[in-house]
């Protein structure tokens, strides 16, 4: 109910944001090993983070709408 | 003449598309409303619950032209290809940010366009205008850019059937009927249904597109055995990112992460969402789609490994082999009727998106041009001309491409983006921060999109545009920087309020 709720969703919401950027913004992730099932390193963090993205951005979507509420 | 396999991939498509077409059609009878008003007829009622906002975003976003493309990056350039596909999660993240206040204030006020958006928001004709010259303008060549790739499929169903080289002159003939053909049936389901037609069609395009994706990424797994053997012997631009690009691989992802939710049609798109709730559970599962796009992108180097593949694509002009990829994946590892399913999915999935924006071109003309030129202009007046529009502009792009030689197709999709980018003062930072006057944001519009088109002309030295970058920035920024330079001098003359 209260501001505070609000504040605290707001900080959630950013954050994960902030941590999707942070995943792919710079090809820091270039790298060929370690390998996924023979897959290197650079194509599969890209691929396993699409899950992560999604779930996190999923997650969130209840504090978004909540959170823009007043 | 005709091969049992060629018949066999030639029947499947031809029955798909006439599949396709009924689908469409059935959008009139789909949520029965009244499509003579401009909400329901190019919003969709703005009915749109998750699962329907799923397929109208995948079919929307991933498109014909990404699904050939980004293979054909990936197979001439190696891992700077892959950007791509890389700055997927980041769009939806993008989107999320601010679409909710956007979709929001639309539906508070009615709005149907953005151009509608900017005039009710900033008081001003003339920006709106501003909006739909630019929005057109940039639309247009992105729906030249999904005729490409619908060429690439003809050109390997008629080579694989009739024998037709897609560098015949033959060629050339042939297609432009079945283009005609497939264009009409488009336009003519767009005009009677609207939205709820695209997306009906969207359902079944994406659909098809999956199974095409899981086929391509699975035979060809299975012929190469496995992805060890795929990589293996490639050259290491191939294994990783070289870091010498890795600015110009981060500049061209935000590039379109900043600009991809802006395009007219990727509005509409969101706005036909049911909530706000409902829309951001579809941009969460859309990235979903990423996945088989990635991997089948990853297939793409498989040309090099399969000899029958190899052949296929290495007939063919440099310019045009990378598209012809994963089409001729499909024609050599697995049956023909799985091919003919594959390649009609890619083949909807350039129709749909065209359908997307003729329809979001059509709202904008029947909206927003329409009212500047009659101001008392009726409702359904509104909606039979943005019916009218979208033909007519379905058409045009179809003719378009027979002026433009093909090849320089992406390069204006690149400054069509550079353009929509100009847009993310008005639409992105205004809905938070009530500060541009509309002076300035008509100055920074077009400013920046002048600068834009300036800068990439003058890199390539005012010759074929062969790239978007600046010493490895994308030139869109260099526009987008001054646009907001120009929209904060807002700040020095306070509005009166």
């Amino acid at each position: 109910m209260g501001s505070n709720q609000n504040k605290r969703n707001r900080i959630v919401v950013g954050i994960i944001t902030l941590l999707i950027f942070a995943a792919y913004v710079w090809p820091w992730y270039s790298f060929v090993h370690p390998t996924l099932a023979g897959i290197p390193f650079f194509y599969w963090w890209i691929i396993v983070w699409y899950v992560i993205s999604s779930l996190l951005l999923y997650s969130i979507v209840s504090l978004r709408v909540k959170g823009e509420a007043s | 003449m005709i091969t049992a396999a060629g018949y066999e991939l030639l029947i499947t498509f031809i029955a798909l598309f006439a599949a396709f077409a009924v689908v469409g059609f059935m959008g009139r009878i789909f949520r029965k409303a009244d499509l003579t008003l401009l909400h329901e007829w190019g919003l969709g009622g703005r009915r749109l619950g998750t699962a329907l906002q799923f397929f109208l975003q995948g079919a929307d976003w991933f498109t014909a032209y990404s699904i050939l493309a980004i293979p054909s990056a990936v197979f001439a350039l190696g891992a700077f290809g892959f950007f791509g596909v890389t700055y997927q999660a980041m769009v939806f993240t993008f989107a999320s940010v601010f679409m909710p206040r956007l979709w929001r204030i639309s539906r508070e006020k009615g709005y149907i366009t953005i151009a509608d958006y900017a005039r009710g928001e900033f008081d001003s004709v003339t920006l709106s205008l501003s909006i739909v010259i630019l929005g057109i303008f940039a639309t247009l060549f992105y729906i030249a850019l999904q005729v490409a790739g619908l060429y690439v499929v003809l050109g390997t169903i008629l080579s694989k059937s009739l024998g037709i080289s897609p560098t015949s002159p033959a060629f050339k003939e042939y297609s432009v009927i079945i283009l005609f053909i497939a264009f009409a049936v488009i336009a003519a389901f767009s005009f009677t249904s609207g939205i709820r037609g695209v997306t009906l069609g969207a359902v079944f395009k994406d659909v098809l597109v999956w199974i095409g994706l899981l086929t391509v990424i699975v035979a060809t797994l299975y012929y190469v055995h496995g992805f060890t053997n795929l990589f293996s012997g490639m050259p290491s631009k191939y294994l990783s990112l070289p870091s010498a690009q890795a600015l110009a691989f981060t500049s061209s992802m935000l590039g379109v992460v900043f600009s991809a939710y802006l395009w007219p049609h990727n509005i509409t798109g969101s706005w036909a969402a049911q909530s706000e709730e409902r829309l951001l559970k579809g941009y969460a599962l859309t990235i979903l789609y990423a996945i088989p796009l990635a991997l089948a992108d990853i297939m793409a180097i498989a040309a090099y490994k399969i000899q029958s593949v190899h052949d296929f694509v290495f007939q063919l002009p440099a310019a045009s082999r990378g598209l012809y990829v994963i089409p001729a994946l499909l024609v050599s590892l697995v049956p023909p009727w799985l091919a003919g399913l594959a390649l009609l999915g890619i083949f909807v999935g350039g129709l749909v998106p065209a359908a997307i924006m003729a329809v979001a071109v059509g709202n904008m003309t029947g909206r927003d041009l329409a009212r500047m030129v009659k101001p008392d202009i009726s409702a359904k007046g509104q909606t039979q001309i943005a019916k009218w529009a979208t033909v007519v502009f379905t058409l045009l792009s179809l003719a378009l491409l027979q002026v433009i030689p093909m090849t320089f197709a992406f390069q204006f999709y690149l400054v069509g983006a550079e353009i929509i980018l100009q847009f993310l003062p008005i639409a992105v930072i205004h809905p938070f921060f009530k500060f541009i006057r509309k002076e300035f944001a008509i100055a920074g519009l077009w400013i920046g999109s002048l600068v834009s088109i300036v800068v990439t002309l003058y890199v390539n030295h005012f010759k074929v545009i062969s790239t978007t970058l600046y010493h490895g920035i994308y030139i869109g920024f260099i526009g987008l920087l001054i646009n907001i330079l120009i929209v904060l001098m807002s700040l020095a003359f306070p509005k009166k309020s």
